[in-house]
């Protein structure tokens, strides 16, 4: 009953727009995350403008430079270099860019295959629901990284095949929350009224029930980006993923592993950028929730 | 008979919202006997449920209460512990929700539910309890009570589960009744049946009953007194008969003249309106509320209004001595 | 004059799932109605939860198909005008103005998308035929680019409104159009559907439980009963003399604003049919008041006076069934009141 109250025309001088802006903004996780988010982006696409060195050139001479703050430490290579002499933060730097474009990527691939599948199961229930879920179900049977070993194993690794491969494996969750989203929303109103008004189905779907599950959709895609970087690092790092001399963040500790009790920065720098770009990428996509989840509408 | 059962004095509920506080009941003040049926009537967001909360001290976390005197049965709940409080509830005032489904547990069968309310308060053995359970049921109109007692609530219509909750709103014999819009939920004949068990039970028992309602019909047929309600305040308060007879209210007026009535209005001719929405309860409020939407509407109007009173009890607030 | 919109033998039945290991089970949620409408009518179809109402609304529109049974428009069958085509002249105002607007869109838009499924006009064209009807339908201007939120459920309901009439429909279903507001916004609304029915010729199928709304708007009316029409008549002869128990009492259950008459005795006791499970026999039996032996037997058929129609057995005894040809009219008022039910109430 306060409900009527509060939303008699009082409020209507902030556009919706603003009032997004302001809910996002009071939200204090969203807020350090998409800050650090931002950041990460940033340093990535301008990394050819700001990386001091050239990240594949190699230097014997220079091999195993500590960071800057050690004594030995030089402000030429201010994260020190890698056991065969390239500068560490260029290659980090550009390290960044291969987990942003793993992320993205797998987002986009497997956020369009589950999407396509839940808003089918969701909007037109019976047997096609029955032949979505039955996919998820035998999705979720297969373990990602086994999957990913073996097909890494039969084609061989590289940046592309390891995108494809988690593409096509990380939609289960876009399909089951889609789904559910589609089902709820397919069962209101509007739906019905767009229906009554001759739309065809597919402007439906698209139209009136896609805009209205985005926001379940960002958030599936943020957390799922976060999985795939972290898998990404795994493969890269058990020698599957990407390969050498691409300078992925998994890779690099790969790669350190070697060095782990003499150069303990080759493990901890790299270990460090991914931890923080997993933590940014769930603070902002938990905040997200928290601000579009139908509680929390005005 | 004529023993004050509640009595309710400037009571006010404030809500802190982000744009400050809400004021949802506003200095308010009515009283119920034994015996005697209130209603509490206006549209959503009159304020008249955040009373009855307020009442059974059921208020969310961001609503305050604060009142000059309110007293059940010569207690003051203003001064009473939370513990008195929780003791008084559900055994000498009771509750009947809207929506039976959720105030019932639908993990427990209805008679564990019967029961334990009632042997929290009364320290009776099982099969007292459960004695009082079959009385009851039988009482709402349930019948085989003794085999319902082992169901759980889904398994029962809806007109079934508020029976039941009636029953157990009335297992500790109580002496006040609020019943917040006991029959929206329902079917026109279940609401029908419904209200007379309601309306039977309160004589026969003899409840002081609060009843919250939007619905007129409701009021005129089931109510002693009427208290309208609107924007927080009582508008207008008297014996039922009168206040329908010669509603002094323009805002009780324009409620009545909106309903369309078998055999008075006219089919297919206009319905009386009320232009103009709700003023917004946020912030400082001055002069009478409705004056916006109100026809009679003077400039006076925007200072405090006056509260006029007739010989019989009938109360309203406006400057007019009639809406008519 | 001839029916506009027609449902002829409508049935339809949905398989309800009991649990994992139990079979399905059929519930006719309509079972076997048959309506016409006339241009100009309103009428007003009445009933209690789970009676198969909205489930009759949403064939009627088009938006589910029968399971058996069909509708026609003007005669022709809906299933050949396609969606499209029945858009045009069919269109529904539902219950609850916050499910039925999308969140998402502006009132413009929400109001301008039936010209824009169809490719009418120009965007600027479509705007402006917009807020000519947000207009007619009392809702300013500047409402105009506001989301629904921003709006009260009675703001809401007049967009419902102006969207359904924005393609110049013959027919709006509305469906319980005014049971999620307050009393004085229904009024406000029930006054907008029949000064837009005057303006426009609209005919209207206005599907209600509240009777006394029902009184006010509808020219006919047909009552429903677990997926049945049990009584279809005029709407005053309906009010006036009730034929099946269960109008009665419908109609002994309206509390209108009356002080001193009490709480009215339904006389219909407790039982609640199972939609999944109906009685034997007359599906009203196990709660009539007035139930002889045959009603729990038999199916009572529905029994033609003209355009108006009972269901019960208290009506079928073989006497004084006029033919179809007589006028219903007259016959209503002539009708002798079969001698069972006055013994038995």
């Amino acid at each position: 009953m306060t409900d009527t109250i509060l939303s008699v025309p009082t409020v209507a001088e902030a556009t919706p727009g603003m009032r997004l802006a302001r809910r996002f903004l009071g939200q204090k996780a969203f807020v350090i995350g998409a800050g650090i988010l931002t950041v990460i982006i940033g340093l990535a696409l301008l990394a050819p403008l700001i990386a001091p060195h050239d990240p594949y050139a190699q230097n014997l001479a220079l091999r195993n430079i500590p960071p800057v703050w050690y004594a030995k430490g030089s402000w030429l290579h201010p994260l020190g270099t890698d056991q065969l002499g390239r500068d560490y933060l260029s290659r980090v730097l550009y390290g960044a860019r291969i987990s942003l474009l793993i992320g993205v990527s797998v987002v986009l691939i497997s956020g369009i295959i589950g999407t396509t599948l839940g808003l089918m199961a969701g909007y037109f229930g019976g047997k096609i629901d029955l032949l979505v879920t039955f996919l998820v179900t035998t999705r979720l049977s297969m373990p990602v990284i086994l999957v990913a070993l073996a097909v890494v194993a039969m084609v061989g690794g590289s940046l592309w095949i390891v995108i494809l491969v988690l593409g096509l494996l990380k939609w289960d969750r876009f399909a089951v929350v889609m789904r559910s989203a589609t089902q709820q929303v397919r069962s209101l109103d509007y739906v019905a009224a767009a229906e009554a008004a001759g739309a065809s189905t597919t402007r439906i779907i698209l139209r009136e029930v896609l805009p209205n599950i985005a926001p379940h959709l960002i958030v599936v895609a943020t957390l799922e980006a976060a999985s795939a970087i972290l898998l990404e690092a795994a493969l890269s790092f058990l020698g599957l993923g990407v390969q050498p001399p691409l300078p992925s963040w998994g890779l690099m500790i790969s790669e350190a592993k070697a060095y782990m009790f003499f150069s303990f920065w080759l493990i901890a720098i790299p270990g460090t950028a991914l931890a923080l770009l997993i933590f940014a990428i769930n603070l902002a996509g938990d905040g997200l929730r928290d601000v579009i989840s139908p509680e929390g509408r005005v | 008979m004529s023993e004050t059962i509640l009595d309710v004095d400037g009571l006010s509920v404030d809500i802190a919202t982000p744009r400050g506080a809400l004021h949802a009941v506003r200095d308010i003040s009515f009283s119920v006997k034994r015996g005697e049926t209130l209603c509490l009537v206006g549209e959503s967001g009159c304020g008249k449920s955040m009373t009855s909360l307020a009442i059974m001290d059921l208020l969310p976390k961001a609503a305050t209460r604060t009142a000059r005197r309110l007293t059940f049965a010569d207690e003051d709940l203003g001064k009473a512990s939370r513990k008195r409080v929780n003791a008084l509830r559900g055994d000498r005032m009771a509750m009947i929700f809207q929506e039976p489904m959720t105030a019932l547990n639908p993990a427990y069968t209805i008679g564990n539910q019967l029961v334990e309310a009632y042997r929290q308060h009364r320290n009776a053995s099982e099969a007292e309890a459960r004695e009082q359970a079959v009385h009851l049921l039988d009482k709402v109109g349930i019948a085989s009570a003794a085999q319902r007692l082992g169901q759980y609530p889904h398994q029962l219509s809806g007109g079934l589960r508020q029976r039941v909750m009636i029953a157990m709103a009335l297992m500790c014999g109580p002496d006040l009744l609020i019943a917040d819009e006991p029959t929206t939920a329902l079917d026109v004949t279940i609401q029908a049946q419904i209200l007379r068990l309601l309306a039977d039970l309160q004589r026969e028992l003899g409840i002081a009953m609060v009843l919250i309602t939007h619905d007129l019909g409701i009021v005129a047929r089931i109510a002693d007194r009427v208290a309208v309600m609107y924007a927080g305040q009582i508008v207008e308060e008297g014996p039922t008969a009168s206040l329908f007879a010669n509603p002094r209210h323009p805002y009780t007026q324009g409620l009545i003249d909106c309903i369309p009535v078998p055999g008075r209005t006219v089919p297919g001719g206009r319905l009386g309106t009320i232009p103009g929405v709700v003023p917004s309860l946020v912030g400082e409020i001055r002069g009478c509320s409705f004056r916006d939407r109100c026809s009679h509407a003077r400039d006076i109007c925007a200072a405090t209004v006056p509260l006029k009173e007739t010989a019989d009890g009938h109360q309203w607030r406006c400057i007019l001595e009639n809406a008519v | 004059m001839t029916a506009l919109l027609e449902a002829h033998d409508l049935t339809r039945s949905f398989e309800v799932s009991q649990g994992m290991f139990k079979a399905r089970r059929k519930l006719h949620a309509v079972n076997g109605i048959s309506l016409d409408i006339r241009k100009g009518e309103v009428l007003g179809i009445v009933g209690e939860s789970g009676c198969g109402k909205s489930t009759l609304a949403r064939m009627l529109l088009g938006l589910l198909p029968p399971t058996e049974g069909g509708i026609t428009l003007d005669g022709t069958d809906i299933r050949s005008l396609g969606r499209k085509g029945m858009a045009r002249r069919v269109q529904p105002v539902f219950q609850d103005p916050y499910s039925s607007l999308n969140p998402r869109r502006t009132v413009a838009s929400i109001v301008a998308l039936p010209l824009e499924v169809h490719g009418i006009g120009t965007a600027a064209e479509r705007r402006k035929q917009a807020l000519g009807i947000l207009d007619k339908v009392g809702l300013p201007q500047r409402f105009a680019d506001r989301y629904p939120r921003e709006l009260s459920g009675g703001q809401r309901q007049r967009v419902a409104i102006a969207r359904a009439l924005v393609m110049n429909p013959e027919v709006v279903v509305c469906d319980e159009p005014t049971s999620a507001l307050d009393v004085s916004v229904q009024s406000q609304i029930l006054n907008l559907l029949m000064d837009l029915r005057r303006d426009l010729g609209l005919t209207y199928v206005f599907i209600s439980h509240n009777l006394a709304v029902v009184e006010h708007i509808a020219t006919r009316v047909a009552v429903m009963y677990l997926g049945r029409v049990v009584e279809l008549a005029e709407t005053e002869a309906l009010f006036r003399t009730p034929r099946h128990p269960y109008t009665k009492a419908l109609l002994a259950s309206v509390l209108t604003p009356e002080p001193g008459q009490g709480i009215p005795e339904t006389g219909l006791g407790l039982a609640f049919p199972d939609p999944l499970n109906p009685p034997s026999g007359c599906p009203f039996h196990p709660r009539c008041p007035a139930r002889i032996s045959q009603c729990s037997t038999t199916v009572p058929r529905l029994l033609q006076f003209g355009r108006d129609a009972v269901a019960c057995h208290l009506h079928d005894a073989g006497q004084s069934i006029p033919s179809p040809s007589d006028d219903g009219a007259t016959m209503r008022h002539s009708l002798p009141l079969p001698q069972k039910r006055k013994q038995s109430e």
